[in-house]
């Protein structure tokens, strides 16, 4: 009974947080700290990090919405004078990572985020890069410069990630921020090992310094108990936790289509995988206007695409039960 | 005209004889379903995740009554069906045929039927081997001969066993919830349980409205001609034949290769459990501890090796060379040898200031060890480390493993995180849990200083899904470059291992059930099997895609990427896997050139 109670509270929190990502950029609510973070690059350990909350769903840099195949998370916490940034980078292949720039060198070339924060009330935004081992660049798209010595970072790497901590005065950015003030901003991150080599939080289509599509900074004033924090990471997760899982289950599918118009002679196997392919055509269609599905019917989009994907492997076994028996 | 007539005609008689059934009426078994009387048979996914109980119909099962097996020679495949009684079933009794191809024969002793028994077990039946003993659930898991062996009251849900004394049969309740801090004091000596399976399939009784699973077992004889070959089940009342179901065995028209590692095929995928069965001086057998009489051990032994483990971890032996003789009457000898003797080497007060004559007792230990292994021609031996430490009793164990290899011998042990920068190479297999995940890094840093790493706990023997154990210690493994599978356990009892509700923190970590005699399979055993069958496959396709890239044909250079791709690309934590295993089969047969055109 109690978890059908917070399933049901974490679906109308799932709702509530959908409805806001449709309607346009994407929003990150931003804690104060009870303590400040120790700069170190480990997020995992330090108790401060535990009650902010992370957000993932990295994307590739399209219109589609795709989920990046490796994932970024990413926390944000503030105290009176600094603002804190903890990213953290799967890297499965870690020994493969890219990490050769010195300070202020080409960052971009390496494995590496980037940060992108505009000045306060200003369109005028900086840019940090930082790699995994913890060389900086700055650069400044506004009339307030910046210099390495204003703000600090450090990196760290585990097993399959590496991890980035960075503080930054809010003296950097004019001021700080007003309780429910809203700044815009965005994480992006190079990959140079194998799959998607470029990924974003916000929703880019070309490049990183896409400011109008920059997501958005609400900070919060107040701060969280853990109890708290995993609640309010399912609402910023779901929509790209369900589109990653209904991208995942419907992959096969793409390569199989061919191989089945090659041999289902028998009429009803034809039939069988004509009807399958339909609803993965149907299927693939929401899919690449993901965010205009509304967030009541996303379940369902999970649920369809099981069930295609479960007859379509039935399917096969039939069809392919069906050669190896003809020989 | 006539002769014209005469070739139609004789044309006909042809396309006739090759036609054994109409392929549609085939497919659906229409035909086959009105020969059967009083029940209807659903073929099911014999590895599947769906649990068949008594008063539910298999969703996933299709209505037919033609079982279609492909299997390589040598192989052991399995097949399922369910019977679902439209009346009242009595003394039903299924009977194989032999199984026929164009004059030749495979007999009718190479069809196992056994049936699947429904039983209680505690709360985390079929998701945990962690105890729960808030609830019980009614779950399939054994595979018996006689379906009376386990007793099932569902009013009270509890389970009682048949003890077969000679003044007669006698049920003994095991169900009993609370835990006797007594029972490693009371094994359980097989004259006081003997507790003996049918050696054939007994007749079953199948209540009108309810479904019963049967489990086929098809050993592909190692000389048998490729082609297809056709059986079947009879089935049968004392008030006569209800009918049929036919038997279609493909025997492939390729070997199939010994397990190799995905990352070298050079190098054997280590095919393992961990096993507890010990023979004694005395020769005398238990039914819930590790002493066992030879007939037992023997079976045990037989069993391990028809389910495709090659290399069983052996428990602290006391009469090595006698374990070792039976193993190999059995064909258990050739592989690596494990042995896991904590007794002999007293790790705990050895690493207390590791001294040189500690040193020498071990090395005599192993050295003493290692003179009974080459005596069998086994000259690869392993010896079993402290389990599972941590912190300085990991650190203090590298100078005993280090004296462990200069003896001769290669070290393995069970453990965890922080393995390789405390012991490196001082250990040549570690047997990791699921606490780093099944990635590539991590075996790539044990292979760069030549140890291997093998896995368990993902999850411990004990669960009854079938399809946990196939995906996870198969293709999985493999596809991670891991060199093996080496789970927790053969069997193991916690508190009495017939007893699923005793217990406090865990169900039995077993994949099978000690009798008198031997052991009683399940569901989940038959999972570990298909599991290392699947690597089989994979390797075979593997070597098939080498030799294809290298051929002078282009068309088969591209089918050999192609297959290739498809196998680095498969994603086995979501893929069917008997969509998977059919899939490497018909890449084999593109590969092989032995496909018919």
């Amino acid at each position: 009974m109690k978890q059908r109670l917070f399933s049901r509270a974490v679906f109308l929190l799932l709702i509530t947080a959908m409805h806001s990502l449709a309607a346009g950029n994407r929003e990150y609510p931003c804690y104060r700290f009870t303590g400040a973070p120790v700069l170190d690059g480990m997020l995992d350990k330090d108790p401060a990090w535990k009650n902010i909350p992370a957000t993932t769903g990295f994307l590739k840099l399209d219109k589609k919405l795709l989920v990046a195949s490796k994932q970024t998370s990413l926390k944000i916490g503030y105290t009176d004078n600094d603002l804190y940034m903890g990213i953290r980078c799967e890297e499965p292949e870690i020994g493969k990572v890219k990490a050769e720039a010195k300070d202020m060198g080409a960052l971009w070339t390496d494995d590496s985020v980037e940060v992108f924060i505009c000045l306060k009330g200003s369109g005028d935004y900086i840019q940090l890069v930082i790699n995994s081992i913890g060389s900086r660049y700055n650069r400044s798209y506004a009339k307030r410069s910046i210099s390495l010595d204003d703000w600090e970072a450090a990196a760290h790497r585990g097993p399959q990630h590496y991890s980035i901590e960075i503080r930054l005065p809010f003296e950097i950015f004019g001021g700080s921020p007003d309780d429910s003030e809203i700044w815009t901003g965005n994480v992006s991150r190079n990959i140079n090992t194998s799959g998607d080599q470029l990924s974003s939080w916000a929703h880019l289509e070309k490049a990183f310094h896409e400011r109008a599509n920059f997501g958005n900074f609400i900070f919060k004033g107040r701060s969280l108990i853990t109890e708290q924090v995993r609640a309010i990471e399912v609402t910023l997760a779901a929509r790209y936790a369900f589109k990653q899982e209904i991208q995942r289950l419907l992959k096969p599918l793409s390569s199989v289509q061919l191989e089945w118009s090659k041999f289902p002679r028998d009429r009803s196997l034809r039939k069988e995988a004509s009807r399958i392919l339909k609803e993965f055509r149907k299927l693939k269609g929401r899919l690449s206007s993901f965010d205009a599905v509304r967030p009541e019917d996303i379940s369902e989009l999970l649920e369809r695409s099981k069930a295609c994907i479960s007859k379509a492997y039935d399917l096969e076994n039939k069809l392919l039960l069906e050669k190896l028996f003809q020989e | 005209m006539k002769v014209c007539a005469f070739c139609v005609l004789l044309a006909l008689v042809i396309c006739s004889s090759c036609v054994e059934v109409p392929r549609a009426q085939d497919a659906r078994g229409e035909k086959q379903i009105s020969r059967i009387k009083d029940v209807l048979c659903y073929v099911v996914k014999p590895i599947s995740s769906t649990m068949r109980l008594p008063d539910s119909p298999p969703a996933d099962g299709e209505i037919s009554t033609t079982l279609r097996i492909l299997a390589c020679r040598g192989e052991y495949e399995p097949a399922s069906f369910v019977l679902h009684a439209l009346e009242d079933v009595r003394s039903l009794d299924l009977k194989a045929s032999a199984l026929k191809r164009k004059g030749r024969s495979i007999p009718s002793s190479a069809v196992d039927i056994k049936i699947v028994k429904c039983w209680y077990q505690s709360g985390n039946a079929w998701v945990s081997p962690k105890q729960d003993k808030s609830k019980r659930v009614l779950v399939p898991e054994l595979l018996l001969n006689d379906e009376t062996l386990v007793k099932v009251d569902h009013h009270y849900q509890e389970n009682y066993l048949k003890l077969k004394f000679p003044e007669g049969d006698k049920y003994v309740w095991t169900s009993n919830p609370e835990f006797d801090r007594d029972w490693e004091k009371k094994p359980l000596p097989i004259e006081e349980f003997p507790l003996r399976d049918s050696p054939v399939l007994l007749p079953v009784n199948i209540a009108k409205g309810t479904y019963q699973q049967f489990w086929i077992t098809v050993k592909a004889p190692e000389r048998a001609a490729p082609g297809i070959y056709t059986g079947k089940i009879d089935l049968s009342t004392p008030e006569g034949y209800l009918g049929a179901i036919t038997v279609k065995l493909r025997i492939l028209p390729f070997a199939l290769s010994r397990p190799k590692t995905n990352y070298d095929i050079s190098q054997d995928f280590i095919c393992s459990v961990y096993t507890h069965s010990i023979v004694y001086p005395d020769g005398k057998g238990n039914i819930n501890n590790a002493a066992k009489t030879e007939e037992q051990y023997r079976a045990e032994q037989k069993n391990l090796l028809a389910h495709g483990v090659t290399s069983p971890v052996m428990l602290y032996p006391v009469l090595l060379a006698r374990q070792l003789e039976i193993r190999k009457e059995v064909g258990l000898g050739a592989g690596p040898l494990f042995i896991d003797n904590a007794p002999a080497f007293r790790f705990r007060e050895t690493v207390d200031s590791f001294d040189q004559s500690k040193r020498k007792r071990i090395q005599d230990t192993v050295k003493g060890m290692l003179k009974v292994a080459r005596d069998f021609g086994i000259s690869d031996v392993y010896i079993y480390g402290w389990d599972e430490r941590r912190g300085a009793q990991l650190l203090a164990m590298k100078s005993v493993y280090k004296a462990i290899q200069e003896a001769g011998a290669k070290t393995f042990v069970a453990g965890f995180p922080g393995q390789f920068e405390v012991l490196g190479d001082a250990l040549d297999i570690t047997n990791m849990g699921p606490y780093l995940g099944r990635n590539k890094e991590e075996a790539e840093r044990w292979h760069k200083i030549g140890s291997k790493i093998t896995c368990y706990s993902l999850p411990f023997a004990g669960v009854e899904n079938p399809e946990i154990y196939r995906r996870n210690y198969g293709l999985l493994l493999w596809k991670a470059n891991y060199d093996g599978a080496m789970n927790f356990s053969y069997w193991w009892p916690t508190g009495y291992i017939w007893n699923d509700f005793d217990y406090p923190s865990a169900r039995s970590h077993s994949f099978v059930y000690p009798t008198a005699n031997g052991v009683i399979d399940t569901l989940a055993w038959e999972g570990y099997r298909e599991a290392l069958d699947d690597v089989r496959y994979a390797t075979t396709l593997r070597l098939a895609i080498e030799k294809g890239k290298k051929s002078g044909d282009a068309e088969m250079r591209k089918a050999s990427l192609s297959a290739g791709e498809w196998l680095d690309g498969v994603d086995i934590q979501k893929a069917d896997l008997d969509t998977v295993r059919l899939k490497m089969i018909d890449h084999i047969l593109d590969l092989s050139g032995k496909r018919k055109k």
